[in-house]
Protein backbone atom coordinates (compact mmCIF):
# COMPACT_ATOMS: atom_id res chain seq x y z
CA UNK A 1 0.00 0.00 0.00
CA UNK A 2 1.32 3.54 -0.75
CA UNK A 3 2.47 5.24 2.52
CA UNK A 4 1.93 8.72 3.20
CA UNK A 5 5.59 9.44 2.36
CA UNK A 6 4.80 7.50 -0.85
CA UNK A 7 2.24 9.70 -1.61
CA UNK A 8 3.90 12.90 -0.75
CA UNK A 9 6.69 12.39 -2.87
CA UNK A 10 4.65 11.27 -5.79
CA UNK A 11 2.04 13.98 -5.66
CA UNK A 12 5.42 16.62 -5.63
CA UNK A 13 6.27 15.07 -8.29
CA UNK A 14 3.05 15.24 -10.81
CA UNK A 15 2.73 18.91 -9.01
CA UNK A 16 6.18 19.78 -9.80
CA UNK A 17 6.40 18.43 -13.64
CA UNK A 18 2.35 19.71 -14.59
CA UNK A 19 1.27 21.77 -11.95
CA UNK A 20 0.76 24.76 -14.13
CA UNK A 21 -0.24 22.17 -17.24
CA UNK A 22 -3.79 22.66 -18.31
CA UNK A 23 -4.40 19.18 -17.89
CA UNK A 24 -3.07 19.12 -14.18
CA UNK A 25 -6.85 18.97 -12.82
CA UNK A 26 -7.39 15.38 -15.55
CA UNK A 27 -3.88 14.02 -14.39
CA UNK A 28 -4.29 14.28 -10.85
CA UNK A 29 -7.42 12.67 -11.10
CA UNK A 30 -6.23 10.00 -13.24
CA UNK A 31 -3.26 9.54 -10.84
CA UNK A 32 -5.64 9.37 -7.23
CA UNK A 33 -7.71 6.32 -9.20
CA UNK A 34 -4.33 4.91 -10.43
CA UNK A 35 -3.33 4.90 -6.91
CA UNK A 36 -6.12 3.32 -5.41
CA UNK A 37 -6.40 0.22 -8.21
CA UNK A 38 -2.32 -0.04 -7.44
CA UNK A 39 -2.91 -0.42 -3.96
CA UNK A 40 -6.28 -2.75 -4.59
CA UNK A 41 -3.67 -4.93 -6.79
CA UNK A 42 -5.44 -4.24 -10.51
CA UNK A 43 -3.74 -3.15 -13.27
CA UNK A 44 -3.90 0.05 -14.90
CA UNK A 45 -5.45 0.06 -18.87
CA UNK A 46 -4.40 1.95 -21.16
CA UNK A 47 -6.34 4.54 -20.68
CA UNK A 48 -4.58 6.13 -18.15
CA UNK A 49 -2.27 9.17 -19.42
CA UNK A 50 1.22 7.48 -19.66
CA UNK A 51 2.40 10.39 -17.70
CA UNK A 52 0.46 8.78 -14.28
CA UNK A 53 1.47 5.54 -15.11
CA UNK A 54 5.07 6.46 -15.65
CA UNK A 55 4.57 8.47 -12.03
CA UNK A 56 2.98 5.79 -10.35
CA UNK A 57 5.26 2.73 -11.38
CA UNK A 58 8.18 5.45 -10.03
CA UNK A 59 6.95 5.60 -6.95
CA UNK A 60 5.19 2.29 -5.97
CA UNK A 61 6.26 0.52 -2.91
CA UNK A 62 8.39 -2.30 -2.90
CA UNK A 63 5.79 -5.69 -2.04
CA UNK B 1 -15.89 -11.49 -4.98
CA UNK B 2 -17.27 -10.49 -8.29
CA UNK B 3 -21.45 -9.25 -8.26
CA UNK B 4 -23.93 -9.60 -10.83
CA UNK B 5 -24.97 -6.28 -12.64
CA UNK B 6 -28.62 -5.45 -11.51
CA UNK B 7 -28.90 -2.25 -13.72
CA UNK B 8 -27.06 -0.04 -15.44
CA UNK B 9 -27.25 3.79 -15.21
CA UNK B 10 -26.91 6.07 -17.63
CA UNK B 11 -26.14 9.48 -17.45
CA UNK B 12 -25.75 12.64 -19.78
CA UNK B 13 -22.15 14.17 -19.64
CA UNK B 14 -21.06 17.58 -17.87
CA UNK B 15 -21.42 19.35 -20.82
CA UNK B 16 -23.36 19.46 -24.02
CA UNK B 17 -20.22 17.39 -26.00
CA UNK B 18 -19.63 14.95 -23.19
CA UNK B 19 -20.28 11.29 -23.41
CA UNK B 20 -23.22 9.40 -21.80
CA UNK B 21 -21.63 7.91 -18.44
CA UNK B 22 -22.29 4.69 -17.94
CA UNK B 23 -23.22 3.09 -14.26
CA UNK B 24 -23.29 -0.53 -13.27
CA UNK B 25 -24.88 -1.43 -10.12
CA UNK B 26 -24.40 -4.37 -8.25
CA UNK B 27 -27.34 -6.33 -7.14
CA UNK B 28 -26.80 -6.32 -3.54
CA UNK B 29 -27.10 -2.83 -3.86
CA UNK B 30 -29.78 -2.09 -5.67
CA UNK B 31 -32.60 -0.71 -4.00
CA UNK B 32 -35.19 2.11 -4.74
CA UNK B 33 -35.11 5.08 -7.10
CA UNK B 34 -33.77 8.29 -4.90
CA UNK B 35 -34.18 7.35 -1.04
CA UNK B 36 -36.07 5.62 0.99
CA UNK B 37 -39.21 7.46 2.28
CA UNK B 38 -42.29 7.66 3.93
CA UNK B 39 -44.36 9.89 2.28
CA UNK B 40 -47.17 10.56 4.99
CA UNK B 41 -44.53 10.87 7.57
CA UNK B 42 -42.52 13.26 5.55
CA UNK B 43 -45.70 15.42 4.83
CA UNK B 44 -46.58 14.85 8.58
CA UNK B 45 -43.37 16.72 9.77
CA UNK B 46 -43.43 18.87 7.37
CA UNK B 47 -46.78 20.13 8.34
CA UNK B 48 -45.96 19.72 12.29
CA UNK B 49 -42.39 20.71 12.51
CA UNK B 50 -41.85 22.61 9.66
CA UNK B 51 -38.32 22.79 8.82
CA UNK B 52 -36.38 26.55 9.61
CA UNK B 53 -32.95 27.62 8.23
CA UNK B 54 -29.54 27.06 10.45
CA UNK B 55 -28.99 30.42 9.81
CA UNK B 56 -32.15 30.98 11.43
CA UNK B 57 -32.57 27.98 14.44
CA UNK B 58 -28.41 27.74 14.51
CA UNK B 59 -27.34 31.37 14.95
CA UNK B 60 -25.96 31.55 18.04
CA UNK B 61 -22.85 29.86 16.95
CA UNK B 62 -23.15 31.19 13.52
CA UNK B 63 -21.76 34.35 14.92
CA UNK B 64 -19.55 32.10 17.64
CA UNK B 65 -18.25 30.62 14.78
CA UNK B 66 -16.32 33.75 13.71
CA UNK B 67 -14.55 33.93 16.98
CA UNK B 68 -12.98 30.37 16.19
CA UNK B 69 -11.55 31.08 12.73
CA UNK B 70 -7.53 31.31 12.22
CA UNK B 71 -6.88 34.93 11.17
CA UNK B 72 -6.66 33.49 7.43
CA UNK B 73 -9.73 32.19 7.27
CA UNK B 74 -11.46 35.42 8.80
CA UNK B 75 -9.90 37.74 6.51
CA UNK B 76 -11.10 35.21 3.39
CA UNK B 77 -14.30 34.82 4.68
CA UNK B 78 -14.99 38.39 5.04
CA UNK B 79 -13.40 39.02 1.41
CA UNK B 80 -16.08 36.68 0.39
CA UNK B 81 -19.01 38.41 2.10
CA UNK B 82 -18.55 41.29 0.61
CA UNK B 83 -17.68 39.70 -2.89
CA UNK B 84 -20.66 37.60 -2.53
CA UNK B 85 -23.49 39.99 -0.90
CA UNK B 86 -24.52 41.60 -4.34
CA UNK B 87 -25.44 38.64 -5.16
CA UNK B 88 -27.03 37.04 -2.66
CA UNK B 89 -29.62 39.85 -2.62
CA UNK B 90 -29.94 40.14 -6.26
CA UNK B 91 -31.40 36.85 -6.12
CA UNK B 92 -33.60 37.74 -2.93
CA UNK B 93 -35.81 39.95 -5.44
CA UNK B 94 -35.55 37.82 -8.09
CA UNK B 95 -39.57 36.61 -7.85
CA UNK B 96 -40.47 39.30 -8.62
CA UNK B 97 -39.34 40.55 -11.71
CA UNK B 98 -41.25 40.26 -14.43
CA UNK B 99 -40.42 38.28 -18.08
CA UNK B 100 -38.85 40.33 -20.74
CA UNK B 101 -40.83 38.57 -23.47
CA UNK B 102 -43.89 37.18 -24.32
CA UNK B 103 -44.22 33.00 -23.95
CA UNK B 104 -42.86 31.23 -26.26
CA UNK B 105 -45.45 28.63 -25.62
CA UNK B 106 -43.78 25.33 -25.63
CA UNK B 107 -41.93 23.39 -23.25
CA UNK B 108 -38.82 25.19 -22.16
CA UNK B 109 -36.52 22.65 -20.60
CA UNK B 110 -34.35 21.73 -23.46
CA UNK B 111 -33.78 25.25 -23.66
CA UNK B 112 -32.82 25.92 -20.34
CA UNK B 113 -30.57 22.38 -20.01
CA UNK B 114 -28.55 23.86 -23.30
CA UNK B 115 -28.34 27.73 -21.59
CA UNK B 116 -27.31 25.64 -18.18
CA UNK B 117 -24.05 23.62 -19.66
CA UNK B 118 -23.24 26.77 -21.90
CA UNK B 119 -23.08 28.87 -18.29
CA UNK B 120 -20.72 26.52 -16.89
CA UNK B 121 -22.56 24.30 -14.60
CA UNK B 122 -21.45 20.31 -14.45
CA UNK B 123 -25.07 18.82 -14.48
CA UNK B 124 -29.17 20.10 -14.81
CA UNK B 125 -32.17 18.46 -13.58
CA UNK B 126 -35.84 19.49 -13.28
CA UNK B 127 -38.63 18.29 -10.72
CA UNK B 128 -41.58 19.83 -9.03
CA UNK B 129 -40.44 22.14 -6.63
CA UNK B 130 -40.72 20.27 -3.16
CA UNK B 131 -42.68 22.73 -0.61
CA UNK B 132 -42.26 19.99 2.27
CA UNK B 133 -39.08 21.06 2.98
CA UNK B 134 -39.39 24.86 2.66
CA UNK B 135 -38.38 26.49 5.68
CA UNK B 136 -40.66 28.41 7.93
CA UNK B 137 -39.18 31.61 7.29
CA UNK B 138 -39.16 31.10 3.51
CA UNK B 139 -42.89 29.82 3.09
CA UNK B 140 -44.25 33.39 1.56
CA UNK B 141 -41.30 34.10 -0.17
CA UNK B 142 -41.55 30.66 -2.67
CA UNK B 143 -43.19 31.50 -5.94
CA UNK B 144 -43.00 29.22 -8.94
CA UNK B 145 -44.11 25.55 -9.10
CA UNK B 146 -41.29 24.12 -11.10
CA UNK B 147 -37.72 23.87 -9.72
CA UNK B 148 -34.07 23.67 -11.93
CA UNK B 149 -31.39 21.85 -10.42
CA UNK B 150 -28.27 23.15 -11.16
CA UNK B 151 -24.83 21.69 -9.94
CA UNK B 152 -21.27 23.21 -9.79
CA UNK B 153 -18.07 21.61 -9.63
CA UNK B 154 -15.91 23.08 -7.23
CA UNK B 155 -11.60 22.65 -8.10
CA UNK B 156 -10.94 19.36 -7.84
CA UNK B 157 -7.25 19.77 -6.64
CA UNK B 158 -8.60 22.66 -3.94
CA UNK B 159 -10.77 19.72 -2.49
CA UNK B 160 -8.63 17.25 -2.21
CA UNK B 161 -6.68 19.23 0.25
CA UNK B 162 -9.24 19.42 2.44
CA UNK B 163 -9.09 20.63 5.29
CA UNK B 164 -7.23 23.87 4.45
CA UNK B 165 -7.72 27.45 3.72
CA UNK B 166 -7.41 26.26 -0.05
CA UNK B 167 -9.89 24.18 -0.10
CA UNK B 168 -12.19 27.13 1.58
CA UNK B 169 -11.35 29.32 -1.82
CA UNK B 170 -12.64 26.11 -3.61
CA UNK B 171 -15.55 26.27 -1.39
CA UNK B 172 -16.85 29.74 -0.77
CA UNK B 173 -15.16 30.81 -4.24
CA UNK B 174 -17.60 28.12 -6.32
CA UNK B 175 -20.93 29.89 -4.26
CA UNK B 176 -19.47 33.08 -5.54
CA UNK B 177 -19.52 31.69 -9.56
CA UNK B 178 -22.59 29.99 -8.90
CA UNK B 179 -25.21 32.88 -7.55
CA UNK B 180 -23.56 34.89 -10.85
CA UNK B 181 -24.62 31.97 -13.26
CA UNK B 182 -28.05 31.72 -11.29
CA UNK B 183 -28.59 34.97 -11.86
CA UNK B 184 -27.87 35.11 -15.39
CA UNK B 185 -29.65 31.54 -16.21
CA UNK B 186 -32.88 33.04 -14.39
CA UNK B 187 -32.16 36.20 -16.76
CA UNK B 188 -32.59 33.61 -20.07
CA UNK B 189 -35.32 32.00 -18.56
CA UNK B 190 -37.30 35.56 -18.59
CA UNK B 191 -36.33 35.93 -22.04
CA UNK B 192 -38.42 33.38 -22.87
CA UNK B 193 -41.34 34.28 -21.42
CA UNK B 194 -42.11 33.13 -18.10
CA UNK B 195 -40.98 33.84 -14.00
CA UNK B 196 -37.47 32.70 -12.76
CA UNK B 197 -36.68 33.20 -8.56
CA UNK B 198 -33.24 32.33 -7.90
CA UNK B 199 -33.04 30.20 -4.67
CA UNK B 200 -29.52 31.34 -3.79
CA UNK B 201 -27.17 28.48 -2.13
CA UNK B 202 -26.00 31.02 0.42
CA UNK B 203 -29.91 31.68 1.30
CA UNK B 204 -31.56 28.48 1.07
CA UNK B 205 -35.32 28.17 0.73
CA UNK B 206 -34.98 24.57 1.89
CA UNK B 207 -32.35 21.88 1.85
CA UNK B 208 -31.82 21.67 -2.24
CA UNK B 209 -30.46 18.36 -1.60
CA UNK B 210 -34.03 16.30 -1.72
CA UNK B 211 -34.90 18.19 -5.14
CA UNK B 212 -31.78 17.27 -6.53
CA UNK B 213 -32.34 13.65 -5.94
CA UNK B 214 -35.96 13.52 -7.17
CA UNK B 215 -34.38 15.05 -10.41
CA UNK B 216 -32.03 11.95 -10.67
CA UNK B 217 -29.48 13.94 -10.19
CA UNK B 218 -27.55 11.63 -7.62
CA UNK B 219 -28.26 10.25 -4.14
CA UNK B 220 -27.89 11.05 -0.86
CA UNK B 221 -24.61 9.72 0.82
CA UNK B 222 -24.03 8.67 4.14
CA UNK B 223 -21.78 11.51 4.58
CA UNK B 224 -24.99 14.00 4.52
CA UNK B 225 -24.21 15.44 1.00
CA UNK B 226 -25.16 14.85 -2.72
CA UNK B 227 -23.22 11.99 -4.13
CA UNK B 228 -23.57 13.46 -8.41
CA UNK B 229 -22.56 10.37 -10.65
CA UNK B 230 -20.19 13.33 -12.31
CA UNK B 231 -18.61 15.26 -8.91
CA UNK B 232 -19.70 12.90 -6.12
CA UNK B 233 -20.16 14.80 -3.38
CA UNK B 234 -17.78 18.02 -4.70
CA UNK B 235 -20.96 19.81 -6.18
CA UNK B 236 -22.57 23.00 -4.89
CA UNK B 237 -25.88 23.02 -5.54
CA UNK B 238 -28.86 25.78 -6.03
CA UNK B 239 -31.79 25.88 -7.44
CA UNK B 240 -34.43 28.20 -9.70
CA UNK B 241 -37.79 27.81 -9.90
CA UNK B 242 -40.00 28.98 -12.47
CA UNK B 243 -43.79 28.94 -13.94
CA UNK B 244 -42.66 27.89 -17.54
CA UNK B 245 -43.51 24.38 -18.73
CA UNK B 246 -41.15 22.03 -18.34
CA UNK B 247 -41.04 18.30 -18.15
CA UNK B 248 -39.67 16.78 -15.04
CA UNK B 249 -36.95 13.89 -14.64
CA UNK B 250 -37.37 11.01 -12.12
CA UNK B 251 -35.17 9.46 -9.19
CA UNK B 252 -32.58 7.11 -10.27
CA UNK B 253 -31.37 4.32 -8.31
CA UNK B 254 -27.34 4.58 -8.39
CA UNK B 255 -27.19 1.86 -5.68
CA UNK B 256 -25.47 5.11 -3.27
CA UNK B 257 -27.91 4.39 -0.38
CA UNK B 258 -26.62 0.59 0.19
CA UNK B 259 -23.14 1.61 -1.17
CA UNK B 260 -22.70 3.81 1.45
CA UNK B 261 -23.17 1.17 4.55
CA UNK B 262 -20.73 -0.68 2.42
CA UNK B 263 -18.15 1.70 2.49
CA UNK B 264 -18.77 3.95 5.81
CA UNK B 265 -15.39 5.65 5.13
CA UNK B 266 -16.96 9.33 5.92
CA UNK B 267 -18.32 7.73 9.57
CA UNK B 268 -15.23 6.38 10.15
CA UNK B 269 -12.55 9.11 9.29
CA UNK B 270 -15.16 11.82 10.87
CA UNK B 271 -12.45 13.41 13.37
CA UNK B 272 -15.75 14.78 15.55
CA UNK B 273 -17.11 11.52 15.29
CA UNK B 274 -20.53 13.03 13.57
CA UNK B 275 -22.07 10.57 12.05
CA UNK B 276 -24.38 7.68 12.30
CA UNK B 277 -22.85 4.42 11.17
CA UNK B 278 -26.39 2.95 11.04
CA UNK B 279 -29.03 4.73 9.49
CA UNK B 280 -32.42 5.96 11.14
CA UNK B 281 -35.49 7.31 10.43
CA UNK B 282 -35.70 10.98 10.47
CA UNK B 283 -38.53 12.98 9.62
CA UNK B 284 -39.50 10.02 7.20
CA UNK B 285 -36.67 9.54 5.30
CA UNK B 286 -34.21 6.72 6.46
CA UNK B 287 -30.44 8.04 6.37
CA UNK B 288 -27.62 8.10 8.14
CA UNK B 289 -27.79 11.59 10.51
CA UNK B 290 -25.23 13.86 10.94
CA UNK B 291 -24.89 14.95 14.64
CA UNK B 292 -24.97 18.27 14.63
CA UNK B 293 -23.26 19.46 17.74
CA UNK B 294 -20.45 17.45 17.14
CA UNK B 295 -19.66 18.59 13.88
CA UNK B 296 -20.15 22.26 14.13
CA UNK B 297 -17.32 23.46 16.38
CA UNK B 298 -14.68 21.01 13.99
CA UNK B 299 -15.91 22.24 11.16
CA UNK B 300 -15.38 25.54 12.55
CA UNK B 301 -12.09 25.75 14.57
CA UNK B 302 -10.74 23.35 11.35
CA UNK B 303 -10.96 25.51 8.16
CA UNK B 304 -14.30 23.81 7.09
CA UNK B 305 -13.37 20.38 8.11
CA UNK B 306 -14.96 18.42 5.41
CA UNK B 307 -12.74 15.24 5.80
CA UNK B 308 -15.85 13.35 5.00
CA UNK B 309 -15.95 14.98 1.81
CA UNK B 310 -12.68 14.55 1.12
CA UNK B 311 -12.79 10.39 1.93
CA UNK B 312 -15.52 9.72 0.13
CA UNK B 313 -14.60 7.38 -2.27
CA UNK B 314 -17.32 8.63 -4.96
CA UNK B 315 -15.89 11.91 -4.38
CA UNK B 316 -12.17 10.82 -4.63
CA UNK B 317 -12.27 8.86 -8.02
CA UNK B 318 -15.53 8.98 -9.60
CA UNK B 319 -19.07 7.23 -8.89
CA UNK B 320 -18.42 4.87 -12.29
CA UNK B 321 -14.63 3.32 -10.91
CA UNK B 322 -16.18 2.52 -7.89
CA UNK B 323 -19.38 1.02 -9.11
CA UNK B 324 -17.55 -1.18 -11.50
CA UNK B 325 -14.84 -1.97 -8.77
CA UNK B 326 -17.28 -3.23 -6.53
CA UNK B 327 -18.95 -4.73 -9.24
CA UNK B 328 -15.95 -6.73 -10.24
CA UNK B 329 -14.31 -7.02 -6.58
CA UNK B 330 -16.82 -6.87 -3.75
CA UNK B 331 -14.80 -4.38 -2.48
CA UNK B 332 -15.10 -0.47 -1.79
CA UNK B 333 -11.99 1.38 -3.91
CA UNK B 334 -9.65 3.07 -1.49
CA UNK B 335 -11.00 1.74 1.91
CA UNK B 336 -8.63 1.92 4.43
CA UNK B 337 -5.91 2.76 2.21
CA UNK B 338 -3.24 6.50 2.92
CA UNK B 339 -4.76 7.72 -0.36
CA UNK B 340 -8.48 7.84 0.56
CA UNK B 341 -8.45 8.11 4.12
CA UNK B 342 -5.41 10.37 5.37
CA UNK B 343 -6.21 13.98 6.46
CA UNK B 344 -4.01 16.29 8.16
CA UNK B 345 -5.42 18.75 10.88
CA UNK B 346 -3.62 22.31 11.87
CA UNK B 347 -1.67 21.53 15.06
CA UNK B 348 -3.20 17.82 15.65
CA UNK B 349 -0.75 16.41 12.64
CA UNK B 350 -1.08 13.67 10.26
CA UNK B 351 -4.02 10.73 10.63
CA UNK B 352 -3.82 7.75 8.49
CA UNK B 353 -6.64 4.79 7.98
CA UNK B 354 -7.62 3.83 11.79
CA UNK B 355 -6.26 6.88 13.36
CA UNK B 356 -8.40 9.86 14.47
CA UNK B 357 -7.58 13.01 16.32
CA UNK B 358 -8.60 13.65 20.39
CA UNK B 359 -10.08 17.20 21.13
CA UNK B 360 -10.63 18.78 24.35
CA UNK B 361 -13.83 18.22 25.76
CA UNK B 362 -14.02 22.20 26.13
CA UNK B 363 -14.65 22.29 21.77
CA UNK B 364 -17.75 20.94 22.31
CA UNK B 365 -18.76 23.42 24.68
CA UNK B 366 -20.35 26.25 22.17
CA UNK B 367 -23.40 28.72 21.72
CA UNK B 368 -26.19 26.27 20.90
CA UNK B 369 -29.51 27.80 19.34
CA UNK B 370 -30.91 31.21 18.38
CA UNK B 371 -28.94 34.02 19.66
CA UNK B 372 -32.09 35.34 21.89
CA UNK B 373 -32.50 31.44 23.10
CA UNK B 374 -28.49 31.05 23.80
CA UNK B 375 -28.89 34.51 25.51
CA UNK B 376 -30.97 33.47 27.85
CA UNK B 377 -29.41 30.52 28.67
CA UNK B 378 -26.66 32.15 29.73
CA UNK B 379 -28.82 34.48 32.09
CA UNK B 380 -30.47 31.60 33.40
CA UNK B 381 -27.11 29.99 34.39
CA UNK B 382 -26.47 33.85 36.23
CA UNK B 383 -29.35 33.58 38.10
CA UNK B 384 -29.22 29.93 39.18
CA UNK B 385 -25.73 30.12 40.34
CA UNK B 386 -25.39 31.43 44.19
CA UNK B 387 -26.73 35.23 44.44
CA UNK B 388 -28.40 35.11 41.39
CA UNK B 389 -27.95 38.10 38.08
CA UNK B 390 -27.12 41.59 39.57
CA UNK B 391 -29.71 44.77 38.20
CA UNK B 392 -26.44 45.90 35.77
CA UNK B 393 -26.41 42.30 34.94
CA UNK B 394 -30.37 42.59 34.15
CA UNK B 395 -29.93 45.45 32.47
CA UNK B 396 -27.38 43.86 30.41
CA UNK B 397 -29.57 41.27 29.48
CA UNK B 398 -32.37 43.16 28.66
CA UNK B 399 -30.45 45.64 26.25
CA UNK B 400 -28.85 42.69 24.27
CA UNK B 401 -32.15 41.18 24.28
CA UNK B 402 -34.08 43.85 22.58
CA UNK B 403 -30.82 44.63 20.25
CA UNK B 404 -31.13 40.71 19.06
CA UNK B 405 -34.93 41.49 18.92
CA UNK B 406 -34.44 44.71 16.83
CA UNK B 407 -32.18 43.06 14.44
CA UNK B 408 -34.61 40.34 13.72
CA UNK B 409 -33.91 37.19 12.20
CA UNK B 410 -31.64 36.23 8.77
CA UNK B 411 -31.74 33.34 6.36
CA UNK B 412 -28.53 34.80 4.52
CA UNK B 413 -25.87 32.68 5.03
CA UNK B 414 -23.73 29.04 3.76
CA UNK B 415 -25.80 26.51 4.91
Amino acid sequence: MFEKSDLDALFGDLEGSHGSSEDYDRLLKETHLAVALSDAQRPLDDQFDSVVVALVEKHKPAD
Amino acid sequence: MPKKVHHVVRRTGTTLESPVVEIPVAEDIAGVPGIPQIEKDVAFYSREYPLESQNVEKAADREWSWSVYTPEVYEYRELHEKANAPFVAAAATTGEIEPTAEPVDRDITEDIRRKAYELGFGDVGFTRYDRRYTFQSKKRWVKFPGAICVALEQDYAQTQSLPSLEAEFAHFGTYETENEQCLALADFIRSLGYHAQVHSPNDNSSPFLPMFVAAGMGQLGANGQLLSPHFGSRARLAIITTDGPMTYDEPVDYGVHKFCQECLVCADRCPARAITRDKVWYRGVEKNKLIYDRCRPVMSTYEGCAVCMKACPIQRYGMKPVMEHYVETGEVLGKRTHNLEGFELREKGYFGPGELPSFDRSLFDFPKGTKDEWLFAEFKDKVEDGNGATPEETAAFVKELRAILDKGISTIGDE
